[in-house]
């Protein structure tokens, strides 16, 4: 039997346009208050396990998953928020397997400020085939994609726009009380609406903001964790996986891009967490788009493929005191853009009880679904 | 060196050479192996089924709506004398694998359907550039 591991400590900086740091110093902050949180000193820590941000373009590893068409579980290169789930997946791997003690992971970057350096839309327009056979027809950036979706989801599956702009305001309504969030203006259906559209269907209130920030976590085993004087949230599923698409990176050419990995990483997680969908108390799911929470919710078993709009409703089921509710934190649309790791911080936070106004009462376990490159990642965390 | 124009693809770019060649001649390519007949897009190395080397073959330049989306942003600004444009995804019916992108031409978003016939047209940029566009097939 594997030692089991739990989440310890949890940093974040302020979210903003303008850190006034630079990424290095963010980076540090974040880490620093993730260690102090965890009760432990930087030289603790013996493990980093760095969620790949693939801003560097002279190692291309898509290019060669595209090529050789890989599909796969648990590797180190995911993106974004399956990078997220997955490095903490290895982080664990490291903890039972003796190799480390305490387990730092640490993201960030100035987004905003360094905005030619760290534009999540950067490393999509340096790649050659997108710089050839996509963008000289303006399919890009992830707006474009996303609306492609989410148009050929509303053609099978019905309009889907009203269930749009309830996960936009009901995200808004949860950043507002977060209290670390960038966007904290109210936002009516009517505000919605009011958005402009930028690639049918999705609106300016569909997308995420960008963020100058950084945000990093501590893990180390629940032996271990038991001596610390702080609580921690035990890792009881966690499963990443890229096995859905051909090309992780070219969101017209995977098989089909209404489904996620989730279909192969929820079943993972929930068979090991020993928990149903029903034990669920909170769920934070990487929202880069509202269209991408419709999809992952149905793909990590919420609901039936195609029934994710009628689940939602009119946002009642994922509001605070609903039976679902959904990134409590402001997510992506309306905290920031911290590539799912303030999506793990917030769920550590619920199973605390340090969630502030948010807060869902009696919260015991939080899942996470992190979604990057086509990969996704699931990961079930269980309080004291 | 000209400012780059993100309209235009770069034609010299190796990988995609015999496409824009059979683009400028009104015909459509693409990459199929030789060894196990698979269609491979965007191209690949080598086959990723049976390490054959790919050929490029001719299809009839005619599809069926895979999805689309109507930008009303320009992202570039060489985008903004276009917007609103239509941009979508073709299944190509000789090429089973193969998703490809476009504009929509002469066309209102309201007359698409998921599935309709598609026509491939060649819209002749340049002397050296010609750019595949859609057309709902009549």
């Amino acid at each position: 039997m594997n030692p089991k591991t739990a989440i310890v400590g949890v940093g974040e900086t302020t979210y903003s346009r303008n850190s006034g740091m630079t990424a290095t110093e963010i980076l540090l902050q974040a880490s620093y208050r993730a260690v102090n949180d965890a009760g432990v000193k930087m030289s603790d820590i013996d493990g980093v396990v760095l969620p790949r941000l693939r801003t560097d373009l002279k190692i291309n590893e898509f290019e060669f998953y595209t090529h050789a068409n890989l599909r796969f579980r648990a590797y180190a290169g995911m993106d974004a928020g399956a990078g997220v789930v997955n490095a903490i997946e290895l982080a664990q791997l490291a903890l039972q397997n003796g190799q480390a003690n305490y387990v730092l992971l640490y993201i960030g970057a100035n987004q905003v400020s360094e905005k030619e350096k760290s534009s999540p839309r950067g490393i999509h327009q340096e790649d050659l085939y997108k710089r050839n056979c996509e963008i000289p027809f303006g399919f890009f950036p992830q707006p474009v994609y996303f609306g492609s979706i989410a148009t050929r989801y509303s053609k099978l599956y019905g309009n889907i726009e009203n269930q749009q702009a309830a996960i936009a305001v009901n995200t808004r309504k949860h950043a507002i009380l977060n209290g670390n969030a960038q966007m904290t203006k109210p936002m009516t259906v009517e505000d919605y609406f009011r958005s402009p559209l930028l690639a049918e269907p999705l609106r300016l209130l569909d997308c995420c903001v960008m963020t100058d920030g950084a945000a990093a976590i501590v893990l180390t085993t629940e032996e271990r964790a038991k001596d610390l004087a702080r609580p921690g949230a035990a890792i009881l599923g966690i499963a990443a996986a890229g096995l859905n698409p051909a090309s992780p990176f070219f969101f017209t050419q995977t098989p089909d891009p209404l489904t996620t990995s989730a279909v192969q990483t929820a079943p993972i997680a929930f068979a090991q967490a020993g928990v149903t969908h029903e034990d669920i108390d909170v769920l934070e799911i990487y929202d880069s788009f509202t269209i991408n929470v419709i999809l992952q919710l149905e793909d990590l078993g919420f609901c039936p493929k195609g029934e994710g709009a009628r689940f939602i409703g009119n946002g009642e089921t994922i509001s605070l005191d609903g039976k679902l509710p959904l990134n409590t934190h402001g997510g992506l649309l309306s905290q920031g853009y911290m590539y799912g790791m303030a999506h793990v911080i917030e769920a550590v936070k619920q199973l605390r009880g340090e969630a502030g106004l948010a807060q869902v009462k009696d919260a015991k376990i939080s899942l996470v679904s992190g979604f990057g490159g086509w990969f996704q990642g699931t990961l079930i965390l269980g309080g004291n | 060196m000209d400012k780059e124009n993100f309209l235009l693809p770069d034609i010299e770019w190796p990988v995609l050479i015999p496409f824009w060649e059979a683009c400028r001649n009104e015909e459509l390519k693409f990459p199929r192996c030789q060894k196990c007949g698979s269609w491979q897009w965007y191209p690949t190395i080598i086959c990723p089924d049976c390490q054959g080397e790919f050929e490029w073959a001719k299809v009839a330049p005619k599809g069926r709506l895979y999805s689309w989306t109507v930008v009303h942003k320009a992202f570039f600004p060489e985008f903004k004398e276009k917007i609103p444009f239509i941009v979508a995804c073709i299944e190509i019916d000789d090429a089973p694998g193969v998703r490809f992108i476009a504009n929509v031409v002469d066309c209102k978003p309201e007359d698409l359907r998921i599935g309709m016939e598609m026509d491939v047209v060649f819209e002749h940029i340049d002397d050296k550039v010609t750019k595949p566009q859609f057309r709902i097939s009549i």
